[in-house]
Parts: structure tokens; C-alpha cells; sequence
């Protein structure tokens, strides 16, 4: 397994230890404070019903054994989403995102320097509260990605062209409350594009498929029907 | 709302500008050597959107406007003359241009439909030879007024699959250059660069009407021909 899958997962780990270990500070810190006649379990309250949006920045770094893993460095993006809440803390959304990408071997990738990888997918996810503070979700994504490539100027020639491909998303979040309609989060995605580029027999499967991960930070504004 | 319109007409014009082939990765393969079969080393091969030379052996000038050159790929022969790189496309047609320290550039035009099923650019092998400026002279010891056209055949640095009867799989390197014989004309000469060893055919038809047939041999860095007529 590669270093930053590994790493991803690691973050993904800390994340929920962490709300997991909040959580517990929480029920014991209401236990110590309540009386021993009238202790009552916790009540969940889940997600209300509403909306919300989301705008973050974005690390994302390509992976594997393919020509954006091992020919192309990862850059910094940014995004936007928008989400709505139907059932439960069951949301269904939107979501468009730009990353920037350098190319790092151009025998491998190319004869260009670098790239926007756009990303427009719908998902599907859930999310549910720990406690009053902090939130966690996941989410499946599915929709477009377009890589705009570009030459540089003056050696390659200022030359354009696009890689395009189906796009397949998981996302994960860990949000913390500041007010009741304002949220910060974490946010580490992994997804994979299938790419629909036509390659020579000598160059594999290089150009099949790439895999993305992403880490964002971003805000969330959330409003309750 | 002009404003907008002016940033609405730049998005348009940069979006329509010249573009390589989306979604296209080609593999180009190929053998460089000399006239005796020897393998050429360190040979630096460029494909591209242009030639870097013209097929009358001018050097074309890079990245005008009017005539985009893309650099799509490169790379350098090894001991044995092999060469192996990924490629980008650019339309119908790519140009192998072959770089040496001891040749002249030579280029290849490639038909793209040719390879187009499996992006297999493959060809077995490319030939350097060395070049001769070849000069011609015509001289008017006839004392005829009547202007008429001299055709020459020769091989050049600039080879292609494309023909005027379509595209053929083999590389034709047969150059043709024109020159109109007009006694009131000071400039009755052609100049042009040759490969060698190969032959210099030149037809143009005389004062008597006869049409005139000469091969010359092009076998030295340097040729210079009168033509009386």
C-alpha cells in the first residue's frame, strides 16, 4: 500500500479518535455533574433537515502506478458545495473543484507543464453529530473530470489539449461547530477518474485510470428548514 | 456591458486558439542511420505540429503566429540509432524532425490516418545523408527571346508519406523546384540543397522545341552546373 494512502488513512483515524475522544470528555463530564438518582442516557439528535454550503481549499496529490501518480506533482485548489439535507442527516449535493498540477516527467505524462483538473460530480452521503460540537460524514461522488493541460510557451510551443474521463468520489469530513449555522471542517477524499484517452499499445495502462488524493479545509454555512 | 462583452470576446479568442489532439497519447519508434547503414548516435528526434525545415531547405521560423509549432515529443537515439518516445498529436499530420551533429536536419512527414488505430508510430528506419549545395546556371548561347519553364528533380532533407496520389507507407524524399528561363531575367539560377550520393534530373525543353533530359550526379559538398540553351 502506498505511503500516502497509508497517510490518508492515518488522518482519517485521528480524526475519528479525536471525536470519539471528545465525545467521551462529554457524556463523562455530564455524568460527573449529574445526580446519581437521575441519570438518563444520552439522546441523539441527528441532522436537521436543511441545506448547506460549503467552500474549502484543496491539497491534492496524484497516486499510483499511473502516468498522473508518476508523472504529474499535485498542487493546491479550491472548491465549492452545496448540499441538501433530506432525511435524517441523509444529504444529497453538488460539487465543483479546481486543481492545479505540474508535470513532472514529461516522458511520461507528456509534452506539457502543467494542468487544471476540474471536477463536477453529484454525491450522496450522511452525516452524523458526535455531540454539540463535532459532526462527521461521508459521502460517494459521481461526475466529470477534465485535466486542461497546457505547453509552456517558449520550449513546447504554448499548446493546449484536455484529458477527460468518469469521475468516482469518496469523501469523509470531520466538521467542528462554531456557531449553530457555521462550521469549520477537515475534509481527506480519495477519488479515481477513468479516463477516455487513447494510448499506444507500448504505453499500457498507464493512461486508463488515475487516482487523486485530496485533503480540504473549508467552511460550511448550514441553514435548518 | 462593454466591458463584459471585451472579456467575453478575450475568453473566445483564447479558447479558439491552436489546439493539440484531447485524449491522445502516440508512441513513435524509429532507426537512425547514415548512408551506409550506420547507426547514428545522440541524433535528437523532435516530433512536431511543423518542420523545422521547409521541403526546399529553408529554415522555418519557429512560434509565428500564422504557423504554430507545437513541440509534441523528443527524445535521443541510442548507440544502436533506437529511439522510443510518447507523443502528443496535432491534426493529420506529424513531423519527425531528426537533429545531428554531423547532418543537416532532416525532417519526415508522417499521415497520422496512417497510424490512427493503434497509435503506433512506428518507422523502421530513417536515413541522414549528407547535403550539397547544388547551383545551376542557366546561360543563353541560343540568343532565343522565348521564356520557358526548367523542372529539376532531386532529393532533399524533407521526406513524406503523402503523395499527390494519397499516402503511401514508404517515405518519398523526391523534391521538385521550378525556374522560369527568361533571357531579360538576371537571376537565371537555382539554388538548392541536395543529398548525396543521388541524382539531379533536369528537364526543361530548348529553343528548338526539344525537350531536354540531364541527370547529374550529386556526390560532393558542393556542385556548380551551367545549363546553355
Amino acid at each position: 500500500m502506498s505511503f500516502q494512502i497509508l497517510l490518508m488513512i492515518s488522518l482519517l483515524r485521528i480524526s475519528i479518535t479525536v471525536a470519539i475522544l471528545l465525545l467521551s470528555c462529554m457524556v463523562y463530564a455530564q455524568d460527573s455533574t449529574i445526580n446519581e438518582s437521575s441519570k438518563e442516557p444520552l439522546k441523539y439528535v441527528p441532522v436537521s433537515n436543511g441545506f448547506a454550503f460549503e467552500a474549502f481549499i484543496q491539497r491534492g496529490d496524484p497516486v499510483g502506478n499511473n502516468f498522473a501518480g508518476n508523472g504529474l506533482n499535485g498542487g493546491l485548489g479550491y472548491g465549492l458545495r452545496f448540499q441538501v439535507y433530506v432525511h435524517r442527516g441523509f444529504y444529497l449535493g453538488g460539487a465543483l473543484s479546481n486543481d492545479r498540477m505540474t508535470v513532472k516527467d514529461v516522458n511520461i505524462a507528456g509534452n506539457f507543464q502543467k494542468a487544471v483538473k476540474r471536477n463536477s460530480y453529484l454525491y450522496l452521503g450522511y452525516e452524523r453529530r458526535l455531540n454539540n460540537n463535532f459532526s462527521i460524514s461521508g459521502d460517494l461522488g459521481i461526475g466529470y473530470s477534465v485535466n486542461a493541460n497546457e505547453q509552456e510557451r517558449n520550449v513546447q510551443g504554448n499548446g493546449s489539449f484536455t484529458d477527460s474521463g468518469g469521475l468516482l468520489r469518496i469523501t469523509t469530513s470531520v466538521s467542528y461547530e462554531l456557531t449553530d449555522w457555521l462550521y469549520v471542517f477537515i475534509s481527506p477524499s480519495f477519488e479515481t477518474v477513468d479516463y477516455k484517452i487513447r494510448s499506444a499499445p507500448q504505453l499500457g495502462d498507464q493512461f486508463d485510470t488515475a487516482n487523486y488524493l485530496n485533503l480540504n479545509l473549508g467552511v460550511r454555512l448550514k441553514s435548518s428548514w | 456591458m462593454k466591458y463584459i462583452s471585451i472579456v467575453f470576446l478575450l475568453t473566445m479568442v483564447h479558447s479558439c486558439g491552436p489546439v493539440i489532439d484531447d485524449d491522445t497519447r502516440a508512441f513513435l519508434s524509429t532507426r537512425v542511420v547514415d548512408q551506409n547503414g550506420v547507426a547514428v548516435e545522440n541524433a535528437k528526434v523532435t516530433t512536431a505540429s511543423y518542420p523545422i525545415i521547409e521541403r526546399f531547405a529553408t529554415v522555418h521560423a519557429k512560434f509565428s503566429v500564422e504557423d504554430p509549432l507545437f513541440i509534441l515529443g523528443s527524445g535521443t537515439t541510442d548507440s544502436n540509432g533506437v529511439v522510443e518516445f510518447l507523443t502528443l498529436l496535432n491534426g493529420s499530420t506529424t513531423f519527425v524532425n531528426i537533429e545531428s551533429d554531423n547532418f543537416e536536419t532532416h525532417t519526415y512527414e508522417i499521415a497520422n490516418s496512417f497510424y490512427r488505430d493503434d497509435l503506433d508510430f512506428s518507422i523502421p528506419e530513417i536515413v541522414l545523408r549528407p547535403t550539397a549545395d547544388v547551383n545551376l546556371e542557366f546561360v543563353n548561347t541560343s540568343g532565343t527571346i522565348d521564356s520557358f519553364q526548367a523542372t529539376i528533380f532531386y532529393e532533399g532533407r524533407f521526406c513524406s508519406q503523402f503523395t499527390n496520389d494519397g499516402i503511401q507507407e514508404a517515405y518519398n524524399c523526391e523534391r521538385a523546384g521550378f525556374i522560369t528561363i527568361d533571357q531579360n531575367t538576371v537571376d537565371n539560377f537555382i539554388d538548392v540543397q541536395v543529398v548525396y550520393p543521388s541524382t539531379l534530373t533536369l528537364r526543361y525543353t530548348d529553343a528548338s522545341g526539344a525537350m531536354v533530359v540531364t541527370d547529374y550526379v550529386i556526390s560532393n559538398p558542393s556542385h556548380d552546373f551551367i545549363i546553355t540553351y
